[in-house]
């Protein structure tokens, strides 16, 4: 296990530890334990994550310039803000989400095609 | 001793489509603390129209429901859309410059968020807009004040809508600095090799990652509970809305910290021309502290009678313990330096003595009994300001000063920068200072008039005067900005003789960062190099 690893299990166990106080302080009161356990639980799976991954994995070139991942961003606002102004925002949005993944995976296409664009 | 490194060579192009499409972590970076600087300008005036209106007893300059609508949105904008994404900006600017890495992790994951939070924005601000008007439950949105029936319209709704997304997009950001730093560091960048401010990073990241969900839950249910109900409208319901959103609501507090703290040690490393004292030290205390941060979020829920109070004050306390650790390193790190008063240094000294005040009142807030006496009082809004503004802010400014000639190449006029920290340094005190005395003889918060004969209207125009000269010190700023852009004074790339790797390379730093990186031994590899010749 690398220290980058390390440094997120031992805070893991700093969570668990203090979550672990509130749980026995106050056992029937699930409500008041449960975001605390749970983001416990979050810290170890982040952890394990990494393990499983390794470090150094090589970097892959990204496109210096993406409107791709604009277009996904705008897309998943409009879906969220269609929750409020109305069914047509949602659908839009999420035609716009799925198009700016098209164009997000055609770039990374042709970056690796042509070998450049950023770290 | 210096270490090659395969870059691909390139040039980026200027100009709008760059600015708004580019991946480079130092494009998004800049572009997310530009937009959040613009957010600070607006709530700032919001925060004016109020301390306009409470000037005098009496309304003068609106209404009520509008002072409601304009505390909210000063609120939810500085947290939300300001202190927050600037902690994270920093980050992403600097992060990769600081481990020696090329670019960011996920660089279009950086640039999709960056997105997300302006579109978070203009949805929270387009409340303004409609019917009703803006969100006015205040930045927490407490239920039952926020269901259907006591918080109608529209405004509302986008503003619980537009805080999802800016807070998605400050998750992703905080993914994307994590993932540099425990993946993407230079050949010999150890983990205890980090520096302080890349360390801040780390604790400031992992909150987010744990806390942030959170809200992201709650507003979700909040939206559900209003359009459909059934979430919260039971017996335990309002208090289960506090548990989540606090839940993410304290620990937020300090990742608008955090990275505050990171930038005064550094600057405070560098103008005192030393290593800094107790590096160790601090980075178990930034851990320490920021797991405890986790532990403390229902000090904020101790009127409510439905909290374990013993086991949040005693966390809550608790956090005295890592808070000295970091003022004694800071502190001893000035003893017997050669201490060079710069506007960096200014700030960052200003941020160590004001914060105090913040963290001194926060053991005030943290036990119970006084708690009970001072909550919803304008001792808390006098508390919270000096933690954030008081506090985080001056900091803030401390790197502004520090990496503006990094930034642009170009350093920021010294004179009105010291012109600068003196206003804001009176205009902060003679602001919230006085809010503590008020809150404590009971004046309330988030009130538009207050009695004529309670006596507090002399502190009230103290305060308001002072936020007129807060107004002023920034306005001193942007002229200083101004003028430095306008009449350049080139900098070179190490201007202040730093110790991290980002003074390894040119100012402005190129696409790909580095040439070529120094030998790193130690979390200050620069110092090391001139220590050595």
């Amino acid at each position: 296990m690398n220290r980058s690893t390390l440094v997120v299990f031992v805070w893991a166990a700093w969570l668990t530890v203090l979550s672990a106080g509130l749980l026995l302080w106050t056992p029937g009161d699930w409500v008041e334990w449960a975001p605390f356990v749970a983001a416990a639980g979050g810290a170890w799976v982040l952890g394990a994550g990494l393990l499983l991954r390794g470090r150094g994995a090589p970097r892959r070139l990204a496109p210096r310039y993406s409107p791709g991942a604009v277009l996904v961003a705008l897309g998943v606002a409009s879906l969220a803000a269609g929750t409020s102004l109305g069914l047509w925002l949602v659908y839009l949005g999420g035609g716009l989400a799925i198009f700016g993944l098209g164009v997000a995976v055609r770039e990374t296409l042709a970056s690796r095609r042509t070998g450049s664009g950023a770290l | 001793m210096s270490v090659a490194l395969e870059r691909p060579a390139r040039r980026e192009s200027g100009g709008l489509v760059a600015s708004v499409l580019s991946t480079d972590h130092k494009r998004v970076g800049l572009s997310i603390m530009v937009v959040a600087f613009w957010w600070f300008l607006l709530d700032g005036v919001f925060a004016l129209l109020m301390r306009t209106e409470l000037a005098r007893p009496g309304l003068q300059l609106m209404t009520r429901d509008t002072y409601n609508q304009l505390f909210t949105e000063h609120g939810s904008g500085m947290i939300y859309l300001f202190v927050t994404p600037l902690a994270l900006g920093l980050g992403v600017y600097f992060v990769p410059l600081m481990v020696g890495a090329a670019g960011i992790a996920w660089p279009r994951a950086a640039l999709a968020a960056f997105w997300l939070l302006i579109a978070g924005g203009l949805t929270m601000d387009s409340g303004w807009f409609t019917a009703h008007g803006a969100a006015k439950f205040g930045w927490t949105a407490f239920y039952p004040l926020s269901d259907a029936n006591r918080s109608p319209g529209l405004g509302m709704d986008l503003w619980i809508v537009g805080v999802s997304l800016a807070t998605l997009a400050e998750l992703v950001l905080a993914a994307c600095i994590l993932a540099t730093i425990l993946r993407h560091r230079a050949p010999g960048m150890t983990m205890l090799r980090l520096p302080v401010f890349a360390w801040s990073q780390v604790a400031t990241t992992l909150m987010v990652l744990m806390s942030f969900p959170a809200l992201i839950v709650a507003m979700a249910l909040l939206w559900w509970d209003r359009h459909l109900g059934g979430v919260f409208d039971t017996p335990g319901g309002p208090a289960a809305y506090q548990h989540l959103f606090w839940f993410y609501g304290h620990p937020v507090v300090y990742v608008m910290f955090f990275p505050f703290v990171g930038i005064a040690a550094e600057v405070i490393a560098v103008f005192s021309r030393r290593r800094f004292f107790g590096y160790t030290a601090m980075v178990l205390s930034f851990l320490a502290f920021a797991g405890l941060s986790m532990s403390v979020w229902a000090h904020h829920m101790f009127a409510t009678g439905q909290v374990t109070n013993q086991y949040f004050s005693l966390t809550s306390t608790a956090l005295i313990v890592p808070a000295g650790v970091e003022y004694f390193d800071m502190i001893a790190t000035m003893v017997g330096g050669a201490i060079l008063l710069r506007t960096p240094m200014l700030f960052a000294v200003g941020f160590l003595l004001q914060f105090l005040i913040g963290g001194l009142t926060g053991i005030i807030v943290a036990s119970p009994p006084l708690d009970y006496h001072v909550h919803d009082t304008q001792f808390v809004v006098a508390h919270l300001h000096y933690v954030l503004f008081a506090g985080s802010i001056f900091a803030f400014f401390a790197g502004v000063y520090y990496w503006w000639p990094k930034i642009f190449g170009f350093f920021l006029r010294e004179r009105l920068g010291k012109l600068h920290f003196a206003l804001m340094v009176v205009g902060t005190n003679l602001t919230f200072f006085p809010l503590h005395v008020l809150g404590y003889e009971g004046m309330a918060r988030r009130v538009a008039d207050y009695s004529p004969h309670s006596g507090w209207t002399d502190l009230n125009e103290l305060s308001t005067l002072g936020s007129y000269l807060l107004a002023g010190s920034v306005l001193v700023f942007l002229a200083n900005v101004l003028v430095s852009t306008r009449r350049r004074q080139p900098a070179p790339a190490d201007p202040w003789q730093g110790h991290t790797l980002e003074w390894a390379t040119t100012s402005p730093p190129p696409p790909g960062n580095f040439d070529s990186l120094p030998e790193i031994r130690s979390y200050a590899p620069l110092y090391d190099a001139r220590v050595r010749t």
